[in-house]
């Protein structure tokens, strides 16, 4: 039976001192993605990191595209061997020659 | 509100705002009105959507989108039209689990990203969320018609040491080695010289089981 969207609202909140399902899939450890030898930090973005990984250029390597709250979206190219990518950055995304600025909130 | 930029042989073009089927704004109640360069609330399930997701839900063959928000749940924004010519409806349509529940991650902030997380050949969908763990809707319905289960974590914030809030998650093959493995961005916020201070990082979650990579990065 559905509910009224203001209850479900609150319900929401209220989820999250209710146990969730843990899935089994087995991970491991994080680790932090580097660039250049240095950690991706979007601090010069105010923080609130976005990935994704996608072949811009259809060269069979993914790219790997990292926004920001200023709504700027870096760019990283994998300069590693098969496997284990290594990340070198390049201009950000850019359209009409300009970088990219979503606004997004 | 959403945003799109076309690309061609050239690159992408300059971002458009997305309309719907009427020419009216789309969004989940709270926007930031770029004429009047202010933000503005308007009729909408009354939260502020953080994400835009292409997404085919009725299996019509164009792309519906996918709606994140803050503190309500995920909506769909179906298209009305074509893949060529798309019509977005003009209102937000609440999308629910399986048990009945507003599809939604504990705590709000939801960015789902779709994927076929478990390989059964059905999409589901990978969440961050507000405290910071990371969710899973597993899909066991058919194509055109999802069937979304409530979220499991699949990762747990409190056991990830380091990670921060409000994660957004990307899911693809990382290493290559033919599984997905989850790339999960961050936001942490804290106090310098009497300054808000802001960091976001991008932590790789590999699939356990998965042959090393040479180049392993220790967390630090």
């Amino acid at each position: 039976m559905q509910k009224n969207t203001a209850q479900r609202g609150l319900a929401g909140l209220f989820l999250a001192g209710v146990a969730v399902a843990q899935d089994a899939t087995p991970l491991e450890p994080a680790v932090k993605v580097e660039a250049d030898g240095a950690v991706i930090d979007t601090v010069a973005g105010i923080g609130h990191a976005g990935p994704l990984l996608h072949d811009l250029d259809g060269d069979g390597k993914p790219e790997l595209l990292v926004s920001d709250f200023r709504g700027g979206i870096r760019r990283f190219v994998d300069e590693g061997e098969r496997g284990t990518p290594r990340w070198v950055e390049k201009e950000p995304l850019s359209a009409a020659g300009k970088p990219i600025r979503i606004h997004n909130w | 509100m959403p945003f799109v930029l076309r690309g061609s042989k050239d690159g992408f073009g300059l971002p458009e705002e997305l309309r719907d089927r009427d020419g009216g704004r789309m969004h989940a109640g709270r926007f930031y009105d770029t004429d009047a360069n202010k933000h503005t609330s308007g009729a909408g399930p009354g939260f502020r959507a953080y994400s835009w997701v292409p997404f085919d839900h009725d299996g019509d063959g164009d792309l519906d989108l996918l709606v994140g928000t803050d503190h309500g749940g995920i909506y769909l924004c179906v298209n009305e039209g074509t893949a060529k010519e798309p019509r977005f409806a003009t209102a937000l349509t609440e999308l629910h689990d399986t048990e009945g529940d507003l599809l939604a991650v504990p705590g709000g902030y939801q960015m789902p990203f779709p994927a076929d997380w478990d390989g059964d050949g059905r999409t589901d969908l990978v969440c961050g969320s507000q405290q910071g763990s990371v969710y899973w809707f597993r899909n066991t319905g058919e194509a055109g018609a999802p069937r979304f289960e409530p979220p499991r974590v699949l990762v747990d914030k409190k056991a990830a040491r380091g990670l921060g809030a409000r994660t957004q998650v990307s899911v693809a093959d990382y290493d290559g080695d033919g599984d997905l493995d989850l790339l999960v961005g961050d936001n942490h916020m804290g106090i310098k010289d009497g300054k808000a201070d802001f960091h976001g990082f991008v932590w790789l979650f590999r699939r356990a089981g998965s042959p090393q990579p040479q180049a392993a990065q220790k967390e630090r």
